[in-house]
């Protein structure tokens, strides 16, 4: 077998191809901005987890006695649930994504996951809707022993609108978290954007 | 740091560490865009940890130490299956003399046959890196790191000669 020293020489003596050392460190610091949006959601979704189970003790300490408000409880937790999982799905897919010689088509659909972000609720408005107000109606049933006709009336109709009331103030504050969170990302790859439908015209 | 002095440091460690980095990615991964992804990882890599870079160590040490742990994760993403030896004609100004490349593809179908772990302690030992670099960098003891090289070597000169005659 050749000396070691004759391999380092061969080894060492091939030609290299080399990437751009700017075009890395912009994709890189990229990268880790993406990296640190998921980081920052994840802490707020651990939080929001964390509240989760909180209704999911209450479920099995609490409410167990009582099939109203066990079934009132378990709708809002399943809402919740459906809601927190697939919100927090989506924003991992986000965060994860690597730009590394990013193409136009998956620049303009990150910019599309972003801007889809201000309305995480939409996709499943009604079923959020819908077992939230359930949830509601059904505790308040539970708890309405000894009131009027129109104090329930009034009760039920606050537990039906709460929800859409709700989504009304969920997006205005998903709203301001986003141009604080997703913004500064969307205005870096509108620049990549344009500068990739320069390079190909 | 600055983004301005994190910038000037990432390109002063790109332009030291590229060939070299870029090597130890051909002799890790098989097929030339597995291994130009692996460089890419790494060296986003090497600019997110700047930052926390205290200069404790060489800083081509501390560069290796980033690749070596960037390839052992990137591996285990990674299927194995495909030849070394296209990736020579993949590269601009590989038409040089017949014989160098014939050597470099038995040395690489050599290293490819190595287990994962051997392939990063070879390819350190090619770019000529001392025992204890190569301990600092994997992380194992320098007696270990000899011990490793000594049977590495062994399995390479086997290997190169089994290539060898599979090539006749």
């Amino acid at each position: 077998m050749a000396a070691i020293e004759d391999l380092q020489k061969l080894w060492q003596g091939q030609p290299t191809a080399l990437a751009e050392p700017n075009e890395t460190a912009r994709a890189a610091e990229l990268t880790e901005a993406f990296r640190r949006y998921g980081r920052r959601l994840n802490y707020f979704n651990m939080v929001r987890l964390g509240a989760v189970l909180v209704q999911i003790a209450a479920v099995l300490h609490k409410a167990y006695g009582n099939p109203l408000t066990f079934c009132g409880l378990v709708l809002l937790v399943m809402g919740e649930s459906v809601y927190l999982f697939s919100d927090w799905r989506n924003q991992l897919g986000i965060a994860r994504l690597n730009f590394t010689e990013p193409s136009l088509d998956f620049v303009r659909n990150t910019i599309q996951r972003l801007y889809a972000q201000r309305d995480p609720m939409r996709q499943h408005f009604w079923m959020l809707v819908v077992t939230l107000a359930g949830g509601l109606n059904l505790l308040f049933l539970a708890k309405d022993h000894g009131l009027t006709l129109s104090q329930r009336i009034g009760s039920h109709l606050t537990a039906t609108a709460a929800p859409f009331a709700l989504y009304v103030f969920g997006l205005k504050a998903r709203g301001k978290r986003w141009n604080y969170e997703c913004l500064p990302l969307v205005e870096r790859l509108r620049e990549i954007e344009r500068a990739l439908q320069e390079s190909e015209i | 740091m600055t983004h301005g002095d994190r910038e000037r440091l990432f390109l002063e460690l790109f332009h030291q560490n590229k060939a070299s980095i870029q090597r130890l990615c051909w002799g890790y991964l098989d097929s030339p865009q597995d291994a130009e992804d692996l460089f890419q990882e790494i060296m986003a890599n090497v600019w997110n940890s700047l930052p926390s870079f205290r200069g404790e160590a060489k800083i081509s040490t501390w560069v290796y130490r980033i690749a070596v742990n960037t390839a052992l994760v990137h591996r285990k993403k990674w299927k194995r299956g495909e030849e070394l030896t296209d990736i020579a004609d993949a590269r601009p100004g590989a038409q040089q003399d017949l014989e160098r490349r014939e050597r470099l593809a038995l040395l690489r179908k050599a290293i490819a046959a190595l287990a994962a772990q051997d392939r990063l302690i070879v390819t350190l030992l090619l770019e000529g890196l001392s025992y204890k670099e190569m301990a600092e960098i994997t992380g194992l003891t320098v007696n270990h790191v000899g011990v490793k090289i000594s049977r590495i070597k062994q399995a390479l000169e086997q290997n190169m000669l089994e290539a060898a005659n599979g090539c006749d």
